[in-house]
């Protein structure tokens, strides 16, 4: 073993003990005779100490799945991709400052007054998949991993209800996600705040930081209930990440291919706000709606009036069809985790 | 004050009962829980800990009712699973303290109070390693160690050694012992190995198809009725077997130079009656001591 095998947590940890005396009689250090005594106690003793409340201890469980997420290289990698598309709105309105209001108009194509919304909105709309891929990581593994090991028996047989267990396990997909949500839009309203202060930037969006908050735990809300309610049903991470990731994409394909089945039509009314349910009746499309609706922008889509390269500005989805949508998905995750946590596989019959 | 009891117990998977009826006291001390399999020993020891719920019946653990007061007697309690069991991407020393953790230790408590758990399990060279790299005897270590961090008053050990080589198993029954006698904790160890029962227990309770079918002190259980003693001579000697006939003694077994004789009730000096015989018979007796049965003599009896 080497010092740098050893955790950061043992900040403060006993030393390990030394052996004991190999052979001959064992008494005080300095006695004549030159007998060795061991420098630390190695019998059992009993635990005097404090045994805290149980009103933490989910949290507990969460810190320790957030531990093991980001131990992992791979976990920051995603992160920093991430934070790719906050990184890219950045630099196309730094463009935009250096180069005038067309050019605003040209890329970000928004109506004057929501332009940052707008901005933010997008860049959340590029980052959506990246944080379907660290929940991914982190969710799929969280109760699956513990039922592949029988862990749950030693959860259980401490003093943790499921519903500690749950919200730990839920609570660390969902501060891990939710942290790699916010990081970016955070640096990009910092930037904003510091460059746009003087162009009424808060002025124009005073609201928006507490929309950025918002979507980032709604975000991080849909994908930790839909993971961990999906690695409880598994037996392995490779198992609950292949239904997880199956089910964002299948839902994907389908409500594409929906949209585009019927595109045409809206596309000769130019009514694309109609088709707009329809394109986001998946798991990432609920999610963006919501954002949609909190972010309250609309966006340019090819189409309408019967061009197709001319742009129509699309409202967002009805907002209490979404909503029921990914109160669904949020409520049916968590139930479907509650009810599979088990100490003991009970077979009835 | 018993440490666990259960009274008029039922527990059911389904419709198919596993517990029935059952009424039996856990007194302080190291206890053994025998039976078969499926002699409802897992499932007693899952609904003491809460993990299954009676279907008629009351189950208390420490004096706490286990409906109602499942989370304080799981702070005092510790189990070390038969199953393999540990948290995935851990070491020894994050997992033990973990464990602390969860129960309710201060994160600076758990810490160094595994760090002397694993020392006093045999795992202080290997704390750091991941737990998925241990051996079989090291995992069951460390099940024991998870279960022994936050100091519980009650340890439910479920098969302690299964899996293990002799030399692992005669490891974790010194350590098992040694735990049960003289540290203040509880132990249950629900095995159906017997003679692992018979090296760290004091009592035994016997199950058979979910009831209790014989408890009591190993000593007690293992006395014979009546007057039986166990004689060991230099060489077998059917003259002396036919000499001790004659005091009226029977014979039970006959295994090379060594005899089981039985005498009624009323016979108050056996010894005597041997050295007669071997007098007579001009045996030489080099053993002679009361006959005890085997553990393994006391549970085919209960379960026959």
């Amino acid at each position: 073993m080497t010092n740098g095998d050893r955790s950061p947590r043992d900040a403060g940890a006993t030393p390990p003990a030394a052996d004991p005396a190999p052979n001959g009689p064992v008494g005080p250090i300095g006695q004549a005779g030159g007998v060795i005594s061991p420098i630390a106690d190695l019998s059992y003793r009993h635990y005097d100490g404090t045994l805290k409340t149980r009103a933490v201890r989910w949290w507990i469980v969460a810190l320790a799945g957030i531990r093991q997420a980001i131990r992992k290289w791979w976990f920051w990698l995603l992160v920093l991709v991430s934070m790719g598309p906050y990184a890219f709105m950045g630099l196309l309105l730094f463009l935009q400052s250096r180069f005038g209001s067309e050019f605003q108009q040209a890329v970000f194509g928004a109506p004057k007054g929501s332009k940052y919304a707008t901005v933010f909105f997008q860049a959340y709309d590029q980052q959506l998949f990246w944080l379907m891929v660290i929940g991914l990581t982190v969710g799929a593994a969280s109760i699956a991993a513990d039922n592949r090991s029988n862990a749950l028996q030693v959860y259980l047989a401490k003093p943790l209800t499921k519903t500690d267990y749950l919200l730990g396990k839920w609570m660390g997909v969902f501060t891990v996600v939710f942290v790699a949500a916010i990081l970016p839009a955070m640096l990009l309203f910092t930037y904003c705040l510091l460059s746009y202060w003087s162009e009424g930037f808060l002025k124009q969006e005073p609201w928006l930081f507490v929309k950025i908050v918002g979507v980032s735990a709604m975000t991080a809300a849909g994908y930790s209930s839909l993971f961990v309610g999906v690695s409880a049903w598994c037996r392995s991470a490779m198992m609950a990440g292949a239904f997880s990731a199956g089910a964002y994409f299948a839902t994907g394909i389908v409500s594409g291919i929906l949209w585009m089945a019927i595109y045409f039509r809206f596309f000769r009314t130019g009514d694309l706000a109609a088709g707009a349910l329809v394109q986001n009746a998946s798991i990432s499309g609920v999610m963006k709606s919501v954002a949609w609706n909190i972010y309250d922008v609309t966006i340019r889509a090819p189409g309408g009036s019967g061009r197709m390269f001319a742009n129509t500005q699309v409202p967002p989805p009805e907002l209490w069809v979404m909503l029921t949508a990914y109160f669904a998905l949020v409520v049916g995750g968590v139930v479907a985790a509650r009810v599979r946590i088990r100490a003991v596989e009970v077979v009835s019959g | 004050m018993p440490v666990a009891s259960a009274n008029d117990l039922t527990v059911k998977y389904g419709r198919k009962p596993a517990v029935t009826g059952l009424t039996v006291t856990i007194p302080e001390g190291s206890v053994g829980l025998l039976g078969p399999n499926g002699a409802g020993k897992t499932t007693l020891i899952k609904t003491w800990l809460g993990f299954l719920r009676p279907y008629s019946g009351s189950a208390s653990v420490l004096g706490m009712s286990v409906a109602q007061e499942g989370l304080r007697i799981r702070r005092h309690i510790g189990l070390m699973p038969e199953q393999d069991c540990h948290i995935p991407g851990m070491n020894a020393v994050s997992y033990v303290s973990y464990a602390g953790e969860l129960a309710g230790m201060p994160a600076n408590h758990a810490m160094r109070r595994a760090h002397e758990v694993l020392e006093y399990c045999g795992l202080g060279e290997a704390r750091y390693r991941q737990i998925e790299t241990y051996s079989t005897g090291m995992r069951q270590r460390i099940k024991l160690a998870q279960a022994l961090v936050h100091g519980p008053r009650l340890l439910f050990l479920d098969e302690p050694t299964n899996g293990l080589d002799p030399e692992g198993r005669t490891d974790m029954l010194r350590l098992v012992r040694d735990i049960s006698h003289g540290k203040d904790i509880n132990v249950v160890v629900c095995s159906h190995l017997l003679p692992d029962v018979e090296d760290t227990c004091d009592r035994v309770i016997v199950m058979r198809s979910g009831q209790l079918v014989a408890e009591g002190t190993v000593a007690a259980l293992r006395r014979t009725g009546g007057v039986q003693v166990d004689v060991e001579l230099r060489e077998p000697s059917p003259r002396f077997l036919e000499a001790i006939a004659l005091t009226g003694a029977r014979v039970i077994s006959v295994l090379g130079s060594r005899c089981r004789l039985a005498w009624s009730e009323q016979t108050t000096d056996p010894a005597t009656r041997v050295f007669e015989a071997a007098a007579a018979s001009e045996a030489q007796v080099r053993a002679l001591k009361p006959a005890l049965r085997s553990l393994e003599d006391v549970f085919m009896e209960a379960i026959a």
